[in-house]
């Protein structure tokens, strides 16, 4: 047997992947090739080291560690389910709602305005400037969601 | 209870047979994310997202197919993807080391140097010589040969596995093999 021919097969012989005149062929080689040898040992002192796998054993926790995981993924997708159904149900009913109450706070306020005695007027004009106010930025924060 | 029942059970929303399914599959899932990724504790990290993918994908899981079959794959992607993305990482990390370099202090490089003499570092070296023999195969074949060789699978079931012939699983393995070899034996003949 040529060496060339020997390298070609070594893994498959370590691997006892030959046929049995092809193992003896190269039981031969290897008692008469001193390179070859000496190749092969070095091969083999590294291949054989895949049956050294050590097998893991699961960590105890590895199953409610999954569980918390899954339950937040599963948070953060009905989130994101719940968020198209109140961009387009509940904000514009919010709006809605708030021109209603602002309109009738209004009206209400006007109301109240042209019955205030002279010397509150002061004080009722600035409480409606708070409210308007406060009401307008409202609004403009649901616009601005949307 | 067979697998298909599980699966039935998962469906209807009935928790104890997901911890069943996780129970009975733990081990194989973590051996074979270990076998492409040779860190424990990786290997957890990739074991519990597989099993998230199994509880959130399992309605579109074919029952004709072997539920270990699908794990095997899951796994095996997982594993892989995560070697992927870390490369990247350490290709970043590495150019911000090149600006450290300075800070590597000689007697590190000594102890190094002399801890090469003894037979147990010796070991270490070859295995790590062997990951990374088989970590820089062709994908398909470091898929094929690390299957058959770390969890001793048949040509069968890795052919189930990666989807393909009983043939182009058993050539990937031969050729998977032979490279192996080649370089292996290249190691060796530079380092002597
Ligand atoms: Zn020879």
């Amino acid at each position: 047997m040529k060496c060339k021919n020997f390298h070609k097969k070594m893994i498959f012989y370590i691997d006892g992947e030959l046929t049995a005149p092809e193992n003896s062929v190269i039981d031969q080689h290897l008692k008469t090739c001193n390179d070859c040898s000496l190749l092969f040992s070095e091969l083999k002192s590294c291949y054989k080291l895949i049956e050294n796998k050590e097998t893991l054993k699961p960590n105890p926790f590895l199953y409610t560690r999954i569980k918390q995981n899954i339950e937040n993924i599963e948070q953060a997708l009905s989130l994101k389910e719940l968020k198209p159904v109140y961009m387009r149900i509940i904000q514009p009913v919010l709006i809605a709602c708030l021109l209603v109450t602002g309109i009738s706070f209004g009206i209400l306020l006007g109301n109240s305005y042209d019955n205030t005695p002279q010397k509150n007027k002061s004080i009722a004009s600035t409480n409606e400037f708070y409210m308007n106010d406060f009401q307008s930025e409202e609004l403009e924060i649901n616009l601005l969601n949307e | 209870m067979t697998d298909n029942e599980l699966i039935d059970g998962i469906l209807s929303g009935n928790e104890k047979y997901f911890k069943e399914l996780v129970d009975n599959y733990q081990a194989l899932v973590l051996n074979t994310c270990n076998s492409f990724l040779h860190d424990k504790s990786n290997a957890e990290d990739i074991a519990q997202e597989v099993f998230i993918e199994v509880y959130l994908s399992l309605h579109k899981f074919k029952k004709e197919s072997k539920l270990s079959t699908w794990l095997y794959r899951i796994s095996v992607n997982k594993s892989l993807n995560y070697i992927r993305d870390n490369k990247k990482r350490k290709f970043v990390r590495s150019i911000e080391d090149l600006f450290k370099i300075e800070n590597t202090s000689k007697t590190q490089v000594v102890d190094n140097i002399n801890q090469n003499n003894n037979t147990e570092d010796d070991h270490e070296e070859k295995l790590q010589l062997l990951h990374q023999v088989i970590s820089g195969l062709q994908e398909n074949q470091r898929i094929a040969f690390t299957l058959s060789k770390f969890e001793n699978l048949s040509y069968k079931q890795i052919s189930e596995i990666m989807d393909l012939s009983l043939l182009s699983v058993e050539g990937l393995i031969h050729r998977a093999k032979m490279n192996v070899q080649k370089k292996i034996l290249s190691f060796f003949k530079k380092t002597n």
